[in-house]
């Protein structure tokens, strides 16, 4: 995580360009089918982060910790509502409806397979560690791209308190999701509310204290 | 090969092919119900989740916990964990059904907040919002990263496959789906050296 500069009198409405659309529908649609075949480890949403952010560079680490954190107050599954809000991004309405049956379906009907074929069944040893290996791969996946977030996304003093907060609340001291949501998210809000630029930007425009340096990193 | 047919063969003639309406209407009305209350993700209805299923009968806790660990070994959003419990209740159709009946709900909440926010995000008080959004999502990233690696890395075996797994995903550029069948054999190798 880097500090930046929370002075900077860059409004960020103002940054924001329209992203152009980076893949086809028919792309988009085809990537969430290869993402719903191979994301194992229980968050699939660290997948949709890796394809989109890394390896192709649609959708901004900002853009992403957005939708990821917005899909944590929706109800379902975050993996599910994170690639709705990307693929509505990337490709509108009609992307978000596209991307969710090849998302959902491979792993459905794997699990109806496996239901099928192990359930209540006694599994010979090497077949349980192979598949625990494999969770824990996904594990580790999930860990691999957590690392990648925390190196990438550039945050004001501020920010990095409340990421420092945040953390502690839901990580080590184990606090459930909804109050450390709404406790740290009423906390961010205050701490990166508009004020005004006064002699920095000349014209006092009202600025979301930190916002400036992360939609520059977002769209850069 | 042949035996695991077999197995499979077997496994589905003993689930009840066509399972009366009634349980198909009460597994959909619940698991909307469970889709719904989910805020937080998949997983976070789990113990809602639980009594349910073990107190109508459809579940012991066992197959509860077998069907979660299903769940977890498949790709995927977490919806595909209520697959393996629909089938359990259900037969097949109860798994299609169960499926259906978790996925849609959300997925219709989801599609409609993403249409409503890709139109107010570009506002001044939503850049306020974005602002304050992405520390609380990386602290959450971060501690829910604590809470996985602390409840999955508890043995040594564990704590080789996912340090030499995590080692290869940093530092190269092989494709996840070979890294991750590498440490299934890993998961198959040491679990053969420890019996």
């Amino acid at each position: 995580m880097t500090a930046i500069d929370e002075r900077s009198p860059t409004s960020a409405a103002e940054t924001i360009p329209e992203t152009p659309p980076c893949m086809s529908l028919r792309q988009l649609a085809r990537v969430f089918l290869w993402l719903g075949t191979i994301s194992v480890g229980g968050r699939s949403a660290s997948y949709i982060q890796n394809e989109f952010v890394h390896r192709r560079s649609c959708v901004s680490i900002e853009d992403y910790l957005e939708y990821f954190t917005l899909a944590r107050i929706l109800p379902g599954s975050t993996g599910q509502s994170v690639a709705v809000l990307t693929a509505q991004r990337l490709r509108g309405s009609a992307g978000a409806l596209a991307c969710l049956v090849p998302y959902v379906l491979p792993g459905g009907l794997l699990a109806l397979f496996l239901a099928a074929l192990i359930f209540g069944v006694e599994r010979p040893a090497w077949l349980e560690g192979a598949l625990h290996g494999f969770s824990i791969g996904g594990l580790a996946f999930v860990l691999a791209t957590t690392f990648r977030t925390a190196r990438a996304v550039r945050l004001s003093r501020a920010g990095l308190l409340v990421v420092a907060a945040t953390s502690l609340a839901y990580g080590p001291l184990g606090l459930s999701l909804v109050p450390v949501l709404l406790g740290f998210g009423v906390l961010s809000l205050i701490l990166h509310r508009p004020r005004p630029t006064g002699a920095a930007s000349g014209a006092g425009v009202a600025v979301p204290a930190g916002a400036g340096g992360e939609t520059e990193k977002s769209h850069a | 090969m042949p035996a695991l047919r077999c197995q499979l063969v077997l496994a589905v003639k003993r689930k009840n092919l066509m399972p009366d309406l009634a349980t198909l209407l009460q597994l959909a009305g619940l698991l909307a119900k469970l889709s719904i209350m989910s805020v937080g993700g998949g997983t976070a209805a789990l113990a809602e989740m639980q009594r349910d299923f073990v107190s109508r009968g459809w579940l012991t806790p066992q197959q509860f916990l077998e069907a979660y660990a299903i769940g977890q070994i498949t790709p995927g959003p977490g919806v595909a964990l209520v697959v393996p419990l629909g089938y359990a209740t259900a037969g097949i159709l109860g798994g299609v059904v169960a499926l259906l009946a978790f996925f849609v709900p959300a997925a219709v909440i989801a599609l409609v907040a993403a249409r409503a926010w890709s139109e107010v995000r570009r506002s001044p008080w939503a850049a306020t919002v974005r602002a304050a959004i992405v520390p609380v999502g990386t602290g959450l990233t971060l501690g829910s990263a604590y809470t996985l690696a602390r409840s999955g890395l508890q043995d040594p075996p564990s704590i080789v496959i996912a340090g030499a797994t995590f080692g290869i995903l940093v530092r190269t550029k092989l494709p996840i789906p070979f890294v991750l069948a590498g440490a299934g054999l890993l998961g198959a190798v040491l679990t053969g050296a420890n019996r």
